[in-house]
């Protein structure tokens, strides 16, 4: 405080009036809001059944205020227990995968980091492939990719912290080889695989799908996530400290150690819920960051809720796309690299970029 | 504001270049004190050590007569301001989040800025005469004015001790001395400011206490004049070195090297 005292001693010159700055935080954030509702109700209308979008508020609000029924039952069961856990499942995990992939960005402070990185995936996917070998049902295969994705990242932690020295470089040069660790055990899980009904379920489970995601699943994950996503957004302003470095943000006050474990913590619970309901979607984490810092600049305050918005937005849009387009389902993971990377190529070639 | 520090030592470690032993000191409202030595003798670990970013090995070190070791980060970071050697940022902040990093150790963990703190900020960028580049992304910025912004978020920090860590290194010659001349209004209210660098010369123009180090000791210290000698300067860079008085206008010391001129020398014969 004697510090403000000082600050009398110079010259004050009159504050010139705030510049326009275009987009700010608060418009995006309505506008993704809104395409966000639109799309949320259009889902429910498109599909094998097609329902009109009128009938489809009717339907979802009967739940909260009793009306008149003035629509055949059949819908009640298509909109409710069927496209209900899928969709909301889609928006779910596209907002964990976009937030994750935000928060290791500025937590490592490098913008090609992905969820991934800490051996997340990789764990997951071992962890479905041991259920999916030891012919556990659907519940199984999710609780083994959760424990397996939480292992990975818990070893992953463990090598960081032995390592003396720069935190962040060792976390990543740990994640790497934790991944690729498991990536060889996912192999080997592969290779001794039964090819005739073991391997293709474990194929199919690597390219993500959200045709199986039922309430229970649905419901499990949601805890864990909400939980996440809540504390990321609480504290998302101390991003832009961290992303000063470690020591510069230690001398700005901030217990680096302490938020850094929060974060991991908050981003691999999120992750891990996700993937373990979802299958491996890739693409999502690494891209949807990027889309929203060309959108609303770096600044981790709009940063994170806007990720947040646009990776449900991306994930409901694709999985739409995934149930619609073909007679069979096409795998999301698929999807998301088709239609994410001309996108983000599209982005890469625009002149005024967001994150260099 | 005083800070005492009484001899600390911080030994090797893997992870540190240089340590440093027995440095006893003490600063207090309206001092600016240099630290001049070559480069690895420890006058960086030193000042982490100061800002606890580090912690000492032996001695302790006090904030008016407030032991900094057991206090938390965010006590320290309202204390003390530190300005590192200068660096890449990973995003393109605007000029304004940065400064507003500034104001982290006020804010609770779950706090974002409030109008208030963007004010204090905007009061800072006045302050350093850079208020046009306030949404500037900060990587577009030169050199010197990515200095001016970091001076501008250690001000919205409010500190009552300021350490700088060679300030002036990496700056074309017109910017280390507007750096100086920023350290020299601070200095005027009162702000006591520890700085290392290169420059005995820098020493000379804003410092009112030199200290000299060498291989992680004190050798000797002082007010500028009795402290900058030919004597001391041959012992701590290993070059002789002339310590002159420039009269016309200026009346102030610099340092000049002396002995072999090398190839300019050769073309001042040749003209």
């Amino acid at each position: 405080m004697e510090f403000l005292e000082r600050k009398h001693a110079f010259k004050m010159k009159k504050i010139l009036p705030t510049p326009f700055k275009g987009f700010n935080g608060i418009s995006a954030g309505i506008i993704l809001v809104c395409i966000l509702t639109g799309l949320f109700i259009l889902s429910f209308a498109i599909g094998r059944y097609p329902i009109s979008p009128g009938d489809v508020v009717k339907v979802l609000v009967s739940h909260v205020i009793p009306i008149d029924q003035t629509w055949p039952d059949v819908l009640n069961t298509v909109v409710t227990h069927i496209r209900l856990p899928r969709i909301l499942a889609a928006m779910m995990v596209g907002a964990s995968l976009a937030l994750a992939g935000a928060s290791f960005q500025g937590l490592f402070r490098n913008p090609l980091v992905s969820p991934d990185i800490l051996g997340v995936s990789s764990g997951a996917g071992f962890g479905a492939a041991l259920a999916i070998l030891l012919n556990g049902n659907q519940l199984m295969i999710q609780v083994s990719a959760f424990s397996f994705a939480l292992l990975a990242v818990l070893i992953s932690y463990g090598i960081g912290k032995l390592v003396k020295g720069n935190q962040t470089l060792s976390l990543i040069l740990a994640g790497m080889a934790i991944a690729s660790l498991f990536g060889a055990m996912l192999a080997l899980m592969k290779y001794i695989a039964d090819p005739i009904d073991q391997l293709p379920a474990i194929t199919y489970w690597l390219m993500g799908s959200l045709a199986s995601v039922g309430q229970k699943g649905l419901l499990y994950s949601a805890m864990p996530i909400i939980l996440g996503i809540v504390i990321l957004i609480l504290i998302r302003w101390r991003f832009n400290v961290l992303a000063m470095g470690e020591e510069e943000a230690m001398a700005l006050g901030v217990d680096t150690g302490k938020l850094r474990t929060i974060i991991v913590i908050c981003c691999t619970m999120i992750t891990a819920s996700s993937v373990c309901i979802s299958g491996t979607i890739g693409w999502v984490g690494l891209v949807i960051p990027h889309v929203s810092r060309v959108m609303v600049g770096p600044n981790h305050k709009r940063l994170l809720p806007v990720s947040l918005l646009m990776g449900a937005i991306f994930l409901l849009f694709i999985d739409n796309i995934a149930r619609v387009v073909a007679s069979v389902e096409i795998p999301i993971g698929i999807l998301t690299a088709i239609i994410g990377v001309p996108f983000f190529v599209y982005l890469l070639s625009r002149k005024n970029r967001g994150w260099a | 504001m005083k800070l005492n520090v009484s001899g600390a030592g911080f030994h090797y470690d893997a992870a540190v270049t240089s340590g440093f032993n027995n440095i006893s000191f003490s600063v207090e409202d309206g001092e600016v004190m240099s630290i001049l030595g070559p480069n690895g003798c420890g006058k960086t670990t030193l000042l982490k050590c100061i800002n606890s970013l580090i912690k000492i090995g032996k001695g302790n070190i006090a904030i008016d007569n407030k032991d900094l070791s057991g206090l938390p980060r965010a006590e320290i970071a309202r204390a003390i301001g530190y300005v590192p050697q200068l660096h890449q940022p990973a995003f393109p902040f605007s000029v304004l989040d940065t400064v507003l990093v500034g104001r982290a150790p006020h804010l609770g963990l779950l706090e974002s800025p409030k109008p208030e703190d963007t004010r204090i900020a905007e009061q800072s960028l006045e302050t350093m005469g850079i208020y046009h580049l306030r949404d500037k992304p900060y990587t577009e910025l030169s050199g010197g004015e990515r200095q001016m912004v970091i001076f501008a978020r250690v001000l919205a920090q409010q500190p009552s001790l300021l350490l700088l860590d060679e300030p002036t290194s990496h700056l074309d010659f017109g910017n280390q001395i507007r750096v100086l001349r920023i350290v020299g209004k601070l200095a005027v209210t009162g702000l006591p400011i520890i700085m290392t660098s290169h420059f005995p010369d820098h020493a000379f123009l804003v410092s009112n206490k030199v200290a000299l180090m060498k291989q992680g000791e004190f050798i000797d210290m002082g007010t500028p004049d009795s402290v900058i000698t030919d004597s001391n300067m041959e012992k701590v860079y290993n070059i002789k070195v002339k310590v002159v008085n420039i009269d016309s206008g200026v009346n102030r010391k610099i340092c000049v090297p002396v002995g072999d001129g090398g190839p300019a020398a050769d073309t001042k014969n040749v003209i």
